[in-house]
């Protein structure tokens, strides 16, 4: 096997659920995989309290921080177009697949995912093998990157709910949390819409 | 129309990467001054299976990834071998350009005050006839014979004819050091020097100086092609950057290749060849010592640099000579790093994803750190007066001969300091360590030295 990061070729160390497939072989080297950095307590959010997006989302957990080693790996993930990346982190999602709740990607605007070829959100859920409803869609094609974290959190409604989701409990997934702008109002436009409850899970914490 | 033909001519490149508006890039296309490929390419391998080979166009990579892609709504290729050079699947787009060839008048100057030494100068005017006659060449000179001297005259001969030219490497390393030599000696010619990173040109230039991955964008486009340092890593493992080389020149050129450890498969295949066993300075090639370190892993990994080495060290640093010391993996160096810095403060490591590489290397040579602990990335290519080296470990797989030759080849360059010290530390002496000494002891007694 070689590594999908560092592309040497690497020994897996043998274990019965590997064995007996329940659990998958591993796609990169132990160096590489050593390199990520989980986020072992989530810190609570307060800084939507006051704001008309408080209690939207009922809470947030992420897999990993943004060390250097992230970023060096999105970036050939979601910009470079690495669509096979999105493998690594089979694990992380994998559980996603026992929860009872129905579990929302936060979608690309179409223009977006058209010039990007693939959803870097939906991708983790496909090769996970997580069943997902895509209930939201993006209203403008606009990115957050360049904002500050004021402009962002007024900014208008970034979403709109095409499903009927009354009384659902719903996990919101993305990739990063930033500011939590994009998922304060998927959660705010889940929750007008009837959601019950809403929760969000990321890949990575900035 | 100009803009786009200097840019394009001889390359294959990404039809939205280019810098140019697309509708202009569809008008050429309409116009037939552009083709237009497919980014991945099939073959029928059987009729009744209909199975099909599929491969990257740009770098001929076959294991591809597939993907739902949005754009092409079904299930797309992509290759992953050439991603940085931006991605290639196939809904992408390739071009090339068809359209009226570069005329240009050659005006070159060749500006090199050196002096060749004898055998310089008969290895360099055979490299010319073989040039001339279009036949292949293969120069087999020791580390610090001035191969990048020899090549001068030969250069400068295909250039002022209106030939294309291009010195490849696979080392990144060495297209820094040989580009700004290339220049110096031809002022007045247009040079581009392309590897990974480097700033994007978009004129013409008639001699290119490239590690061998950036061949992938080139198509047809070269009369000549050198490959300096062919046996070096990844270039022989790699059989796409072979074909980089073989599909970036044009059907006639002939590459002709240098080296200072070549292949037995290599030295079977060419004809022409020329072979300079000693240094231009006239003193002999060091001769590695070979001691013995037992259980240096375990030493170091338990917090002590073995006593030899550690010796060894202090010895240069007192001594105020810069030493370059080799390990076998990033790993192994790492866990090394701190116990160096209680000798000295001054030491760094660096190894190939280092993105300071360039910097610490030119503070060994400038002399603001006294020694470097280095993975076999810098085993070739560069030249540091006065430097001693030790390889520690040397009986691992990944030293092979022609690597330990390299190593070897960092100590005594320069005239100033044409000795100093060679030591393989080892844990057993291996094959290729063997090897290695009695290829430099062969050298130098063909050199006439005992």
């Amino acid at each position: 096997m070689n590594c999908l990061i560092c592309s040497t070729s690497f020994i897996e160390s043998a274990s019965w659920q590997k064995l007996f497939l329940i659990k998958p072989a591993d796609v990169i080297c132990n160096q590489c995989r050593s390199k990520f950095e989980k986020i072992l307590k989530t810190k609570s959010e307060n800084e939507w309290s006051g704001t008309i997006y408080e209690g939207a989302l009922d809470s947030v957990k992420s897999f990993y921080t943004y060390n250097d080693w992230m970023k060096h790996v999105f970036q050939q993930y979601k910009f470079q177009l690495d669509v096979e990346l999105a493998k690594i982190f089979v694990e992380d999602f994998r559980p996603l697949r026992q929860v009872q709740e129905l579990i929302v990607p936060i979608p690309l605007h179409p223009e977006m995912l058209h010039e990007r070829t693939f959803s870097q959100v939906d991708q983790f859920l496909i090769d996970a093998n997580v069943p997902f409803k895509n209930v939201l869609s993006k209203t403008e094609n606009r990115s957050q990157v360049g904002k500050t974290r004021k402009d962002r959190m007024s900014t208008e409604l970034l979403f709109s709910v095409q499903e009927n989701v009354q009384e659902q409990h719903i996990v919101l997934i993305d990739d990063l949390y930033t500011t939590g702008t994009t998922l304060h109002h998927a959660a705010f436009a889940l929750k007008k819409a009837g959601a019950q409850t809403v929760r969000a899970i990321t890949l990575i914490r900035v | 129309m100009e803009e786009i033909q200097t840019f394009l001519s001889g390359r294959i490149w990404l039809k939205e990467k280019t810098p140019f508006p697309l509708p202009t890039i569809e008008d050429y296309i309409q116009k037939g001054f552009i083709i237009p490929h497919k980014g991945i390419q099939s073959k029928q391998l059987s009729r009744i299976l209909k199975s099909k080979q599929h491969h990257c166009r740009r770098c001929g990579f076959e294991q591809l990834s597939s993907f739902q892609c949005a754009k092409c709504k079904g299930p797309c290729l992509y290759c992953r071998h050439c991603i940085r050079m931006g991605r290639v699947s196939s809904c992408t787009v390739l071009i090339t350009w068809s359209g009226p060839g570069i005329k240009q008048v050659p005006s070159h100057l060749f500006s090199w005050e050196g002096k060749l030494t004898p055998k310089q100068d008969l290895a360099s005017k055979e490299l010319l006839q073989s040039v001339r006659q279009n036949q292949s060449h293969l120069i087999h000179a020791v580390c610090g014979a001035g191969k990048t001297e020899l090549l001068f005259p030969a250069v400068f001969d295909l250039l002022e004819r209106g030939k294309r030219v291009c010195v490849a490497t696979p080392r990144t390393d060495v297209v820094l050091e040989l580009a700004p030599r290339f220049q110096q000696v031809f002022p007045q010619t247009v040079i581009h020097s392309l590897y990974g990173g480097s700033p994007e040109y978009t004129n013409y230039a008639q001699l290119i100086i490239a590690t061998t991955h950036q061949l992938y964008r080139f198509e047809e486009a070269f009369d000549v092609i050198f490959v300096d340092e062919a046996d070096a890593f990844p270039y022989t493992l790699d059989v796409t950057l072979q074909n980089a080389v073989n599909k970036a020149k044009k059907k006639a050129a002939a590459v002709h290749t240098i080296t200072a450890t070549p292949s037995d498969e290599l030295l079977r295949q060419t004809v022409n060849k020329s072979v300079i066993s000693g240094r231009f300075h006239g003193f002999p090639l060091p001769v590695p010592r070979f001691v013995g370190l037992w259980n240096y892993k375990k030493h170091i990994r338990i917090g002590a640099i073995p006593q030899k080495l550690k010796k060894w060290t202090m010895h240069c640093l007192h001594q105020n000579q810069p030493f370059l010391i080799f390990f076998p993996t990033i790993e192994l160096m790492e866990q090394a790093l701190p116990l160096f810095l209680i000798l000295h403060s001054e030491i760094l490591s660096v190894h190939a994803e280092d993105p300071n590489r360039k910097e610490k290397v030119l503070k060994l040579r400038e002399r603001k750190v006294i020694g470097l602990l280095t993975t076999t990335i810098l085993e070739r290519g560069i030249t540091i007066p006065d430097v001693q080296v030790a390889v520690v470990g040397a009986d691992e797989l990944i030293f092979t001969s022609s690597a330990l030759i390299q190593i070897g080849g960092r100590v005594g360059r320069s005239i100033e300091y044409p000795n100093g010290d060679l030591v393989f530390f080892h844990h057993g002496i291996s094959y290729a360590m063997d090897k290695a000494k009695e290829t430099i002891e062969a050298h130098n007694k063909d050199s006439g030295f005992k």
